[in-house]
């Protein structure tokens, strides 16, 4: 029985944004971001991580369309994942569509831009209660898990992998 | 500290769920909450109504029909909150009392306008509803009250349309 782990807590100004630590591998300031031209609405630039340019997806404005979230402050930084979180079929998607036109992008991370109000810390598992089960399976393939409450406000338990696959294979265009 | 994936996390709390009354069971005195949405009377199967709550924030919920208005808070548990005004008329309730439907795996309540009153009816003055409509889909059965014909709201039915509307 699982009973804590570590997780990423992004507040925003009525809810939090709760993500997993396992699933990236460090963060960064986002200094530097360079634009880049592609049909995804939130692969909208890159950045310079160990020497090597990486792709950004904006996840702050994804929350922000998508969970009608609100940034409390401008600053901004990022998570950087391995690109092997994603399914195969949205490796292959993102490899036919962003890196071949983009062949300065190295093609083994990907990084989460994110308002810098947050913070990893320790918490219990079980704090975390699953949805109704008719809707759970729709909304898990959109990457919302769980949620928890805490005081007035409301926690997502949010899977990179899945919110960027359905994005990734679905190509929402905002 | 090792980290655990997503997966196992879920797994978790899914063995968490723990057994409650499930099922409805049958009576020859039936017990029905008799409540209205706007100025229409409803009702629902006593067993079914876990309790009734009013005044809870309702939290924002993507993905979902716009008859699923967002989730409330009910003991740390998210219960998603259907909107039966929306689903029949397209139009939001201005309500604050909810029924928390009772379920072991579907946390699901409505929002409604008030409760009437909770009543026991004899089995046979419940009767099964045979009009064909879109809307009558929603209701299997009605009771007599007061010289009053009231449907009986068939959650279940709720339950397939959410299911068919999000696949």
């Amino acid at each position: 029985m699982i009973l804590a782990n570590d997780f990423l807590y992004i507040y925003y100004k009525e809810q939090n944004i709760v993500i997993n630590r396992s699933q990236f591998s460090g963060s960064i300031s986002l200094i530097g971001e360079k634009k880049l031209a592609n049909k995804y609405s939130y692969f909208v630039s890159s950045v310079t991580y160990n020497e090597k340019n990486i792709i950004v997806f904006d996840l702050d404005n994804y929350f922000s369309d998508n969970y009608r979230t609100e940034s409390v402050n401008d600053t901004k930084l990022a998570i950087i994942s391995r690109i092997d979180i994603l399914e195969k079929s949205a490796i292959d998607k993102l490899y036919r569509d962003c890196f071949t036109y983009n062949s300065n992008l190295a093609t083994d991370y990907i990084a989460f831009s994110l308002t810098s109000n947050s913070e990893i810390k320790n918490s219990p598992v079980m704090k975390f209660r699953l949805l109704s089960q008719t809707l759970n399976s729709h909304l898990r393939s959109k990457g919302l898990l769980a949620t928890s409450f805490i005081e007035s406000r409301i926690e997502y338990f949010i899977d990179l992998n899945h919110l960027l696959s359905y994005n990734l294979l679905n190509e929402v265009i905002v | 500290m090792k980290l655990v994936d997503n997966d196992e996390i879920i797994k978790s709390l899914e063995n968490n769920l723990t057994p409650e009354l499930s099922g409805i069971e049958s009576e020859k005195i039936l017990k029905f909450v008799i409540f209205k949405i706007d100025n229409k009377t409803y009702a629902l199967p006593g067993e079914i109504v876990q309790e009734i709550v009013l005044d809870m924030p309702i939290y924002y919920l993507p993905f979902v029909p716009k008859y699923i208005r967002g989730l409330v808070n009910r003991h740390g548990n998210p219960y998603a909150v259907v909107d039966i005004k929306v689903l029949f008329e397209k139009e939001e309730l201005d309500g604050n009392r909810f029924i928390i439907i009772r379920d072991l795996n579907e946390k699901i309540c409505l929002i409604i306008s008030e409760i009437t009153k909770i009543v026991n009816i004899k089995e046979s003055q419940v009767s099964r509803i045979t009009s064909e409509n879109e809307i009558s889909d929603f209701f299997l059965d009605s009771i007599d009250l007061d010289d009053q014909e009231v449907p009986v709201l068939n959650i279940y039915q709720i339950l397939k349309k959410i299911s068919n509307d999000i696949s």
